[in-house]
C-alpha cells in the first residue's frame, strides 16, 4: 500500500514569483530505505525537503508521512516522526555539544526522563564523548556536522531528511557520517539525503531519485538506472606504442596513441579485441577498464551543461 | 596592488547600500540632531522651549506690577500669575505656612513649572538698596533639575527690576543725594519732577510692551555675574538692584512634609542614572537582538521552526530574555549609582517605583529592538540602523541632555519616543517625588504610555516576523 509507506511525495508544485522551483516532483520512500535525492544546482532538492518538512506551502500536490498529509507549518502528529537535518550547521556554537543536544532534545519533545540517556547515546554515536563539554565553536567542521545530525535525530524520528550532510568535511569525517547513517538505517529508520558525493551515494544508498528543473526525471536502484541509461557495458581504453593511423571497427581515437571502445562481457570480448589490434600491427602497451558510474548516469539524465545561471 | 585593494573596497562599499547609508547619512543625521539640540536649530532661539514661571505678587505696588508685566513680555518665559489672597509680611513669607507659596513650590517640585517668583511685600521700598537690605525682596523657588532656569531667572529679574522702575530708582538716588548734599533748589526740584514723569512714562511703555526686552539683550551682564557665583539654598544677590533669595522647591516642600520620604539629592546623579541606563539598555539589547537574525543566517531558525516551535514562541522567548537582561542591567546601574554616587534608592516606594519603571522600560526597549530586528534583513543592517535609531532617540528623548534645554518642537517630537516617557517616569521616581501623590500613582501616565508603545512594537514585530513563517 502506497499510503503506508513512510514518505510519499505526489506531484509537488511550488512557484516563487514566476519561477517554478518544483514542477510535479514525486517519489516514495520505503521503510528502512536509504534514498539519495540527486540533482544539479537549482533542481529543487532543498525546496522539496522544505516542503516535506512543512516549511513551504506547495501550490499543488501533497506529502504523506506514514499515510498522513503533511501540513504547512508542520503536522503536530508527525513532528515526532520526522527529523530534519539542514544543510547549514544549525547549532549554537557558543554552547557545548551536551548543551546543544539538551536544547534540541527539549525543543523536539524528548521527555526530561529520557533526555540524559539520549544525550549519552548521541555523544557516543557521534564520537564526541571526550569533547562533550567544550563549546562547539572549538570543534572541527566534521565534528560540528556530526553534532548537527545528532541534534536532528535525538527525538528518534523514523523518517530523516538530510540536506547535504557531508558538505565541506574531510574524508574521515565523511566516512564516519555515512557509518552513523547506516546505523540509523539498521534500526529501521528511513532516510532521504541530498548530496553531490555521487560515488558515495552510489555505494551507500539503496535507491536513487534524480531531479532536474523541479521534476523527478529518474528513479530506481543504481543498476536499474544503469540499465535505463548508459547500460552496464564497460569502457576499455588501450594505450598503443604507435601513433594511430588506422583502427579496428567500433573503436574511437581518444588521442594520438590511445583509443576507446565498449565491451559487454570482459571475459569474452576483451581477448578478441586484443587479437584484432595485434593483427593490425598495433602494440597495446597499457589498458584500463572504466566501470559505469552514477556520475555517468547523472550526466546522461541531466546533460553536461553548467547550471549556475 | 594597494590601489587594486582600495578599488575592491570601494566597490564593496558602493554595492552595500546600508553600509553607504551608515557611512554617509548617519553622521549627517547625528550632526543634525545635535545641531538642533545644542545649536537651537540655527533659528536664533525662536523655537526654544519656554520656561514656565509662576509669579506671586505679594507687594501689589506699581513697581511689582510693572515687573510682572515686564516678565510677561519676555519671549522665553511663560508667566502664570497666581492670585495672592493674603498679604503676608516679607519676613514671614520665607518661613511661615503660606499656602500660595507652598502651592507654587509644590508645582515646581512636581515639574509643573520650572520656577516660582514671589514678589514679596516691601519690594518697591527695597528697590535701589542694591541688596543692602536685610529683607529679601524677591524669592526665587527653583527646580534643581533645571539649574539653568534658576540662573537665567535671577538675571532676568534683576534686569527687569532695573528697566521697569527707573523712576523709583531715581527717587532713591535723589533721596541719597539730598541726605548727603542738602535740599534741592526750586529749579532742581522742577527738573527732577519732570525727569521722574518722563522715566515713569518710559517704564510704563516698556512694561506694556512697546519696546521688547528679550532676555538675550537684557540679561548678559547679570547672567554672567550670577553664573560665576555659587548658588546655594539661601543665596543673596548682594550686587543686584533688588535682593533675591533662591530656594530649592524640594527643600521647601520637604520641610513642610516631614512625614514623607526624605529624598535628598539635588544633583544630576538621578537624572543621568535614568538617562544612561535607558540608552545603554537599548544598546545592549540591539546586540542581543542580532541573535534573532543570526538564527536566520545560520539556519537554526529553519530548524527550530520545523519542530514544535512557532514564530510566537520564538519572539516571546527572545522578548522575555531581553526584558530580563534590561531589568538586570538597569538594576545593576542603579546599585552602582547608589553605591558610588549616592543615588537615593533605599526607600520602599522608590525601589518599587524604580523596579516598575525598569520593567516597563525594558519591555518597551526589548519590543522596540525586536521590531527593528524583524524589519531589517541582516545583522549588518541591524547594527547600522540600531546605532542610528538609538543615538537619535537617546538625544531626542533626553538621555544625553535634559529636554528642557531643547527647542519646543523637539520636546514635542520626543513624546513619540518611549525613552522620553521612560526618562519622565524615572525622574518622577528619583527626583520629583511629589508629596501630594504617591510615586506609583504619579508614574501611571508614563507606565501606561510605555506599555501601549510596547504592545505596538510587539505587534509590528509579529507582523514583520511572518516572513519567517511558512510561505
Amino acid at each position: 500500500m502506497l499510503t503506508c509507506q513512510p514518505l510519499v511525495v505526489e506531484n509537488l508544485v511550488r512557484q516563487f514569483s514566476g519561477h517554478t522551483a518544483l514542477n510535479g516532483a514525486s517519489f516514495s520512500l520505503g521503510k528502512g530505505e536509504f534514498l539519495a535525492l540527486l540533482g544539479p544546482n537549482g533542481a529543487g532538492k532543498t525546496t522539496l525537503i522544505r516542503s516535506v518538512a512543512g516549511r513551504l506551502r506547495p501550490n499543488s500536490g501533497q506529502v504523506l508521512i506514514h499515510g498522513q498529509p503533511q501540513k504547512p507549518g508542520g503536522n503536530p502528529e508527525l513532528l515526532r516522526r520526522l527529523g530534519i537535518i539542514p544543510q547549514n550547521i544549525a547549532i549554537y556554537d557558543n554552547l557545548t555539544a551536551r548543551e546543544n543536544l539538551s536544547l534540541f532534545g527539549r525543543l523536539f519533545g524528548v521527555s526530561s526522563s529520557d533526555l540524559p540517556s539520549r544525550i549519552t547515546e548521541a555523544l557516543e554515536w557521534t564520537g564526541l564523548n571526550d569533547r562533550s563539554n567544550e563549546p562547539v565553536s572549538r570543534f572541527s567542521g566534521g565534528m560540528q556536522r556530526r553534532l548537527n545530525i545528532a541534534c536532528g535525530v535525538l527525538h528518534r524520528p523514523d523518517v530523516i531528511l538530510l540536506d547535504e550532510p557531508t558538505v565541506g568535511v574531510d574524508p574521515q569525517s565523511r566516512q564516519r557520517i555515512w557509518e552513523m547513517l547506516k546505523q540509523l538505517q539498521g534500526q529501521g529508520v528511513s532516510i532521504v539525503l541530498t548530496t553531490h558525493q555521487l560515488d558515495e551515494a552510489q555505494q551507500i544508498c539503496d535507491r536513487i531519485v534524480i531531479m532536474d528543473a523541479g521534476r523527478t526525471i529518474a528513479s530506481g536502484t543504481f543498476e536499474q538506472l544503469l540499465d535505463a541509461s548508459v547500460g552496464r557495458r564497460r569502457r576499455v581504453v588501450f594505450t598503443l606504442a604507435q601513433t594511430i593511423t588506422i583502427l579496428p571497427d567500433g573503436c574511437e581515437p581518444r588521442d594520438d596513441k590511445s583509443t576507446t571502445f565498449f565491451v559487454e562481457n570482459i571475459t569474452h570480448d576483451l581477448p578478441s579485441r586484443l587479437q584484432q589490434f595485434t593483427a593490425a600491427g598495433l602494440d597495446v602497451v597499457d589498458l584500463s577498464i572504466e566501470v559505469p558510474t552514477l556520475q555517468a548516469v547523472f550526466l546522461h539524465y541531466t546533460g553536461r551543461d553548467l547550471r549556475e545561471s | 596592488m594597494i590601489l587594486a585593494l582600495i578599488k575592491a573596497q570601494c566597490i564593496s562599499l558602493f554595492r552595500d547600500r546600508m553600509a553607504m547609508l551608515m557611512s554617509f547619512a548617519l553622521p549627517c543625521v547625528m550632526f543634525t540632531v545635535f545641531a538642533i539640540i545644542f545649536g537651537n536649530g540655527g533659528s536664533g532661539g525662536d523655537g526654544s522651549s519656554k520656561l514656565k514661571v509662576i509669579v506671586l505678587d505679594q507687594d501689589s505696588t506699581r513697581s511689582s506690577e510693572r515687573l510682572v508685566d515686564s516678565l510677561r513680555k519676555m519671549g522665553n518665559l511663560e508667566v502664570i500669575v497666581q492670585n495672592e489672597t493674603h498679604n503676608v509680611p516679607a519676613s514671614e513669607a520665607n518661613n511661615g505656612p503660606d499656602d500660595s507659596r507652598m502651592k507654587a513650590a509644590t508645582a515646581v517640585r512636581g515639574g509643573k513649572a520650572s520656577a516660582a517668583v514671589i514678589l514679596q511685600k516691601g519690594l518697591e521700598k527695597s528697590m535701589g538698596e542694591f541688596g543692602q537690605s536685610d529683607r529679601a525682596a524677591i524669592e526665587l523657588i527653583y527646580d534643581p533639575a533645571n539649574p539653568l532656569a534658576e540662573q537665567m531667572l535671577s538675571g532676568v529679574l534683576q534686569a527687569s527690576a532695573f528697566t521697569s522702575s527707573p523712576d523709583v530708582l531715581m527717587e532713591k538716588g535723589l533721596e541719597q543725594f539730598r541726605s548727603l548734599g542738602g535740599p534741592f533748589s526750586p529749579l532742581q526740584e522742577t527738573a527732577t519732577v519732570a525727569l521722574k514723569a518722563m522715566l515713569g512714562n518710559q517704564s510704563n511703555s516698556t512694561a506694556s510692551g512697546s519696546s521688547t526686552t528679550p532676555s538675550s539683550t537684557v540679561a548678559p551682564s547679570d547672567e554672567n555675574e550670577t553664573a560665576t557665583e555659587p548658588v546655594s539654598n539661601s543665596f543673596s544677590m548682594a550686587n543686584g538692584i533688588v535682593r533675591i533669595e533662591s530656594h530649592s522647591a524640594r527643600d521647601i516642600v520637604q520641610s513642610a512634609d516631614t512625614g514623607r520620604l526624605q529624598i535628598t539629592p539635588s544633583n544630576m546623579i538621578s537624572y543621568y542614572a535614568a538617562g544612561i541606563s535607558v540608552m545603554f539598555v537599548m544598546f545592549s539589547m540591539s546586540g542581543a537582538a542580532s541573535s534573532l537574525l543570526e538564527h536566520e543566517e545560520r539556519g537554526t531558525l529553519e530548524r527550530l521552526l520545523s519542530g514544535r516551535m512557532t514564530i510566537a514562541h520564538l519572539l516571546v522567548s527572545h522578548w522575555i530574555f531581553y526584558v530580563a537582561l534590561g531589568v538586570v542591567q538597569m538594576g545593576l546601574m542603579f546599585l552602582f549609582a547608589s553605591a558610588v554616587f549616592g543615588l537615593d534608592l533605599w526607600h520602599l516606594e522608590t525601589l518599587i517605583g524604580a523596579g516598575v519603571m525598569a520593567l516597563v522600560s525594558s519591555m518597551a526597549s526589548a519590543a522596540f529592538i525586536m521590531m527593528v530586528a524583524t524589519l531589517v534583513k541582516s545583522r549588518k543592517q541591524l547594527e547600522g540602523l540600531s546605532s542610528l535609531v538609538i543615538l537619535s532617540m537617546s538625544a531626542i528623548g533626553g538621555s544625553m541632555m535634559p529636554r528642557f534645554m531643547m527647542p519646543t518642537f523637539l520636546v514635542k517630537l520626543s513624546s513619540v519616543t518611549f525613552n522620553a516617557w521612560s526618562m519622565d517616569g524615572f525622574l518622577k521616581v528619583f527626583w520629583y517625588n511629589t508629596p501630594d501623590q504617591s510615586i506609583l500613582a504619579s508614574i501611571v501616565p508614563e507606565v501606561s504610555v510605555i506599555l501601549t508603545m510596547s504592545a505596538l512594537f510587539l505587534t509590528i514585530s509579529f507582523k514583520a516576523a511572518q516572513r519567517w513563517a511558512v510561505r
